[in-house]
């Protein structure tokens, strides 16, 4: 079953670069705007063997773990508090409504003031865009957890603050998981912003010149290696969540594509 | 010897159109061993009087002395079984019973061989490794039971606890729950909406009118009954029952 499911995975993507493939070869697209997956995947190897693109994804993956890892650290016990707490959340609604439209984007000319280019603002940009979605999804994920789990431990003899480490967290984990997973995709939407403008490394900033100096292999090569570094650290977070959801095996109503 | 006393207690919540009384002056007493049920309306505040006693909600006045202490928070000697089984999903039958028992500090071994005699009072040995999801609406609330017995409450409280259940289960586990009294000499206070069950496992039947629940009746129930008195009694609660609803 799973190796069919693999398969299957895979056959929409080789479909996809064979047609990449081909279609410029034949002619129907200009090659200029878009070389054959074969011209892409040998640039991407220069780029990977001359060490180039190593340099410029390890800069954009330290800031994604430095900026995420951050806004995790701070937006998750933060989450919780405001769950637990009504006054607490009424407290903060307001600003937290009020800021949330802002996107990543948004953040970006006050992030260059602030912080000038470098890794700085890349990393205030990526907490900024990811902390309030990270926060209302913990808070959504802490009300979601159904009171009697909490009651029946109280009259079990638990004390509340035991409760919540022993009953509110893995109540709430399987949705905190899926949620740290999609702020993990959210992270990289922001570095790739922030390094178009504000810094002198990364993928973002590989792209943006190639593109000025009209190679699209070069831009094509970066946007594979975010699409790859991506599926690797999502991967490894899914690795994590059937080690820590191994007790949802078979109670899902339909498991995920791809877990 | 009391276990329980409910004196002059009174629960009125804030509403959208002003206050819901629940309850109003409602006494009640339980004595050590005692199996006694609550029957009444639906949505006359049985349940809210249970939480009480479970120390989850306070109530606006009155007292509740259990062993002659007041009511202060929620404790394993009064342990509260709900009408869905309310079994951790994480963790399987022997987890959620060894949940309770590490609330006592009791060392891993002595948990573990804890856990595995209540696993057998109830017929679950075979269960043990299962996790609720994958175990029958009627073996989850048998685990949930194993769960309350095994931190040995003074007063076990049931909420409905059989209500979810098939005919054929509920009877069964109500067979259960009044042998393991028996056995155990366990004091239940047990809330219930059907007034053959309340008569069929309890010792004395306390019947609560509609909101605002006031105690209409308190009636000792000689066991054995026979299947003719059993419709007598349940004729008779009816009757009472039904002068609620109009």
């Amino acid at each position: 079953m799973k190796r069919q499911a693999e398969w299957r995975g895979g056959l929409l993507l080789a479909v996809l670069l064979i047609a990449w493939e081909v279609i410029p070869r034949l002619g129907w697209v200009d090659p200029l705007l878009l070389p054959p997956f074969s011209r892409v995947g040998t640039r991407l190897l220069t780029l990977a063997v001359s060490g180039e693109l190593v340099q410029h994804a390890a800069a954009s993956l330290g800031r994604v773990l430095t900026g995420y890892g951050l806004a995790l650290a701070v937006a998750l016990p933060l989450g919780f508090l405001l769950g637990l707490s009504e006054p607490a959340e009424q407290f903060a609604r307001l600003t937290v409504q009020l800021l949330r439209p802002l996107s990543p984007p948004a953040w970006i000319p006050l992030a260059i003031l602030w912080f000038g280019i470098g890794n700085a603002p890349a990393i205030f940009i990526i907490f900024v865009g990811t902390f309030l979605t990270l926060l209302t999804g913990t808070i959504a994920a802490v009300r979601g957890v159904d009171r009697r789990l909490v009651q029946a431990a109280r009259t079990l003899g638990c004390s509340r603050r035991s409760a919540i480490l022993r009953v509110v967290l893995p109540a709430a984990l399987p949705e905190l998981l899926t949620l740290v997973r999609l702020g993990l995709g959210l992270a990289w939407m922001c570095v790739m912003a922030a390094e178009m403008v504000a810094v002198s490394r990364g993928l973002g900033f590989l792209m943006l010149e190639a593109r000025n100096l009209f190679r699209t292999d070069t831009v094509l090569a970066g946007m594979l290696t975010v699409g790859c570094l991506g599926l690797l650290l999502d991967g490894i977070l899914r690795l994590v969540q059937a080690r820590l959801l191994r007790w949802q095996v078979g109670r899902r109503a339909y498991e995920m594509p791809g877990d | 010897m009391k276990c329980l006393e409910i004196e002059a207690l009174s629960k009125v919540y804030p509403g959208p159109d002003g206050p819901i009384e629940a309850i109003r002056r409602v006494d009640l007493a339980v004595r050590e061993g005692d199996f006694v049920a609550i029957v009444g309306p639906s949505g006359c505040g049985k349940s809210t009087l249970l939480q009480i006693v479970a120390g989850l909600e306070r109530p606006t006045s009155g007292r509740v002395l259990f062993r002659g202490q007041p009511v202060r928070g929620s404790s394993h000697e009064r342990t509260l079984i709900f009408q869905e089984s309310a079994l951790f999903p994480w963790l399987t039958a022997q987890g959620n019973i060894e949940f309770g028992l590490r609330n006592l500090g009791l060392a891993a071994a002595e948990r573990r061989a804890r856990a595995r005699e209540a696993l057998r009072w109830l017929g679950l040995e075979a269960f043990a490794g299962l996790y609720p999801h994958q175990l029958s609406g009627g073996m989850q609330q048998r685990v949930a039971l194993a769960r309350a017995l095994a931190v040995d409450p003074a007063l076990l409280l049931m909420d409905e606890p059989f209500a979810a259940l098939d005919a054929l289960t509920r009877r069964r586990l109500q067979e259960e729950v009044r042998r393991i009294q028996e056995e155990r000499r366990q004091t239940v206070l047990l809330v219930t909406h059907s007034v053959r069950e309340a008569l069929s496992l309890a010792d004395q039947v306390v019947v609560l009118s509609g909101r605002p629940a006031v105690v209409r009746t308190t009636m000792p129930i000689p066991h054995p009954l026979s299947p003719s008195a059993l419709v007598e009694w349940e004729e008779a609660i009816h009757r009472y029952l039904m002068d609620e609803l109009c």
